[in-house]
């Protein structure tokens, strides 16, 4: 049954379990063994030590309760034994196979923290156990085919929206050359139609591409924000692009917030949330709240009086029945971007206002 | 006025060639990395628009050769790529610009104007266009010797239609021109028309009437005034 795999000697289960069974067994019994040399001694050999006495002092030999003495020796003796073997038992399930069974709860763990965008494929603990290193090693290339599929999947993305680049870029340039020749009021109307869904469709393909970067890990430099600068400088870009729009800053916070981020990341994130809320408010009347905390920042705007459906709303393409503005991307790229920065987002609704609330961990 | 367009699809070096082949610019045409290296080698230009990712070799390496030969050449680079590393080695050694594709050729163009005309005067930062003059540095336009009060983004959007006079120039351009990457996130370019407006009454007031002509509310142009006055 054995068999040696990178120099530990491979066991089955049960063999492991019963050497350590046995092993624990004899041990106790050795250290048993002044007990039975008392229970021999007080209880078979007691008569027998009486008679030697009498002869030895000529006395005539004492009445002898040889019967009685067996049976409660025998009782004692099956007793003890009965003993050694439950608590070498006891010992070998609670304590040695706990230790036996370490690398299979460690598996365990690593599989259910596995988490198949984020995480490498994790190393398991060595193991001398059989059963548990072909369990690992089954895992392992479980885990290895996932990550390449969803490696491959990953790539086909990126590289689908890189290469439809091109064509979009060429369509974008004719167009623009298009606009140069002398159109009358109906071509115009035309080209102005293919535009925008040009400009749609770059856009679209634009936030594929991000998306697909950001779940490849490719914005890996992170730098130290102080996010109420970060805020203040973003907002005069946004004064200059929405004309109709108050934004209201509060600031909350009682020490500066800096935090561990990528900026483009960031920049987009924030971008995104902001055009999100403009987009939802009331045209008549907009108004865009961004609260700084102190571990937080969250964007408010009046809007419809309903709230949001949560567990859809952070979903690629999806998009409410009564508002098909938009590409359906935008607060996708913002969780993902969340979630690559472990931040937490949140979404609330309370008396008209609906708000996004970011938790940024706060560098210690 | 040569430029070199180093670009491998034909069809988009072809539209940028007919977009800049106005007034006095001659454009050349490179589609492989043996090609622009060779004409980089022989001939001289004022300025290279230069992909990266070139079928035969990086585009950085054409860069890094001709900065040796003939460093006055502008260089922009146009890629695919929009990787921050490319873009930063790029500007390291040497490239005035950086443009992403896909992009707007008055976008392209205006970025090219400008390495040109600093190119030509000789790092003359007034850039005249009629009776309106335009200071670079200070960033503000003033029309024989009053100075128009502009935002921002008005000062962004008259600075783009003049580096692309002669040409209309559409309203996605001029969003993404104002809005960078936001323009990704939005829907309506309705704010361009706000800004034009604004633009046009600030410019009626120091007596350019006709300067930005609207086509259909889709383009825009800018004439010159002594143009618009005929």
């Amino acid at each position: 049954m054995e068999q040696v795999i990178n120099g530990l000697k491979m066991k089955s289960l049960v063999n492991r379990t019963l050497s350590q069974f046995l092993i624990c067994a004899a041990v106790l019994f050795l250290f048993s063994i002044p007990l039975f040399y008392l229970l021999t001694k007080g209880f078979y050999a007691e008569d027998i030590t009486d008679i030697l006495k009498s002869i030895h002092n000529g006395k005539s030999i004492p009445s002898l309760d040889l019967g009685r003495d067996i049976k409660i020796g025998m009782l004692i003796q099956f007793s003890l034994i009965f003993i050694i073997l439950s608590v070498s038992l006891l010992i070998t399930m609670r304590f040695i196979t706990h230790n036996i069974w370490r690398p299979f709860d460690d598996t365990l763990y690593k599989i259910e923290q596995f988490n198949l965008a984020q995480n490498e494929i994790p190393d398991f603990m060595p193991t001398k156990i059989k059963e548990f290193e072909q369990l690992n090693e089954a895992i392992y290339k479980l885990m290895k085919r996932d990550k390449d599929s969803y490696r491959i999947q990953k790539e086909f993305t990126e590289n689908a929206s890189h290469e439809l680049q091109t064509p979009i870029a060429i369509i974008c340039s004719k167009l623009d050359l298009l606009m140069q020749e002398n159109l009358t009021e109906k071509q115009t109307k035309l080209v102005s139609g293919i535009y925008d869904i040009n400009t749609r469709m770059r856009h679209l393909n634009r936030s594929l591409l991000l998306l697909a970067k950001i779940e490849n890990s490719q914005y890996n430099n992170t730098e130290k924000i102080d996010v109420s600068e970060f805020v203040n400088s973003s907002l005069n870009m946004f004064e200059a692009i929405h004309v109709n729009t108050s934004i209201k800053l509060i600031n909350k916070s009682n020490h500066k917030l800096i935090i561990v981020a990528n900026r483009i990341l960031l920049e987009c994130m924030f971008n995104n949330l902001i055009v999100n809320s403009i987009r939802h408010s009331m045209p008549k009347n907009r108004k865009i709240e961004i609260e700084l905390g102190d571990n937080y920042i969250s964007v408010s705007n009046n809007g419809s009086n309903k709230a949001l459906d949560e567990s859809t709303l952070f979903q690629r393409f999806h998009s409410s029945e009564d508002n098909k503005e938009g590409h359906g991307l935008g607060l996708s790229i913002v969780k993902a971007i969340c979630d690559y920065h472990r931040w937490i987002i949140n979404y609330s609704f309370l008396l008209g206002k609906h708000t996004f609330t970011v938790m940024l961990k706060n560098e210690k | 006025m040569k430029i070199l367009i180093v670009e491998d699809e034909k069809e988009l070096s072809d539209s940028i060639v007919s977009y800049l082949s106005h007034d006095d610019y001659l454009c050349e045409q490179a589609f492989s990395f043996n090609e622009a290296s060779m004409k980089v080698g022989v001939y001289e230009y004022d300025c290279i628009l230069l992909d990266l990712m070139l079928p035969g070799g990086n585009g950085l390496d054409i860069l890094r050769k001709l900065k040796s030969k003939s460093p006055q050449t502008g260089v922009i680079i146009v890629s695919a790529k929009d990787s921050l590393e490319d873009k930063i080695e790029g500007l390291r050694i040497g490239a005035d610009d950086y443009l992403a594709k896909p992009f707007h050729l008055p976008e392209l163009g205006m970025r090219v104007f400008a390495i040109l005309r600093r190119k030509c005067f000789d790092n003359d930062n007034i850039l005249h266009s009629g009776k309106l003059s335009i200071d670079l540095l200070s960033k503000c336009a003033s029309v024989s010797g009053v100075i128009l009060d502009l935002t921002k983004s008005e000062y962004e959007l008259l600075l783009f239609l003049i580096e692309n006079h002669h040409r209309v120039v559409s309203k996605s351009a001029l969003a993404e021109h104002l809005s960078g990457e936001m323009a990704d996130m939005m829907d309506d370019f309705n704010f361009v028309y706000a800004h034009i407006k604004n633009l046009k009454s600030k410019l009626l007031e120091v007596g350019l009437t006709n300067c930005i002509k609207t086509y259909y509310g889709t383009g825009y142009k800018w004439i010159k005034d002594e143009e618009s006055g005929k």
